[in-house]
């Protein structure tokens, strides 16, 4: 009979409170704020994934801007680029993760083209759309909602796509 | 692994029924050290991260427009 697992700690770490004191150890005076939404917009699949088109939205960069701050907050535009092939690099070194706990050199560990391929090939999957699409890691929720959020919706009606996996780092 | 984590990723367009639904993946780090790594703030880095904001907030002012 297998026995119980049993931990010493909770799985995750408290983003929230990481997030917050580490801002006001950089000197901002104004707590860092979540956004809450008590009403998120839900829509069911209209079809079986099976006979979905599915693609994938990732925050790396298509564009080497190295490791600086200052990197981060020049990148304001999404991008797009084919899936097949898929990218050999794409770059995050100028986002904010736990760099040293990982390493983002195998792109398929962010952006699993190959691995949804197999998924279609198995037929779980109708297709992967011929694009997949970046959007900049931006503070600012403003610019978020209203133009990369339309603008990567616009590339993925372009492409007929039913659903998206988005892979945020 | 990856493969696994993008099949959780379509069980739950498949199967997820309303909004803000969450699963997790058992997979888990092997030691609790990136507890610890993960936006540290202790003595050793008090000042570095004081210095990085001041850089920050400069480039945010420069780069209004």
């Amino acid at each position: 009979m297998a026995l119980n697992r049993r931990n010493t700690h909770r799985s995750f770490v408290s983003y929230i409170d990481k997030s917050r004191i580490y801002y006001e150890a950089q000197g901002y005076k104004q707590p860092y704020t979540w956004a809450v939404h008590d009403r998120v917009p839900f829509t069911l699949p209209a079809k079986p994934l099976s006979q979905c088109k599915v693609g994938f939205a990732t925050t790396a960069s298509i564009v080497d801007f190295g490791e600086s701050v200052e990197s981060l907050m020049r990148e304001r535009e999404c991008y797009f680029a084919q899936c097949d092939p898929p990218p050999e690099r794409l770059f995050t070194g100028h986002l904010f993760w736990d760099k040293e706990a990982t390493h983002t050199g195998d792109v398929e560990c962010f952006l699993p083209l190959k691995g949804l391929s197999e998924y279609v090939r198995m037929g779980r999957v109708a297709a992967v759309s011929p694009r997949f699409y970046g959007v900049p890691t931006d503070y600012s929720q403003g610019r978020t909602i209203k133009k990369h959020a339309p603008q990567i919706l616009k590339w993925a009606r372009e492409d007929g796509v039913d659903a998206m996996l988005l892979s945020a780092l | 692994m990856q493969r696994a984590i993008i099949g959780l990723a379509l069980d739950m367009l498949e199967g997820a029924w309303s909004p803000c639904t969450t699963v997790r993946a058992p997979f888990q780090w092997p030691d609790h050290q990136w507890r610890h790594n993960f936006m540290r703030v202790d003595d050793d880095n008090r000042e570095e991260l004081a210095r990085a904001g001041e850089e920050r907030r400069r480039l945010q002012e420069s780069m209004k427009y």
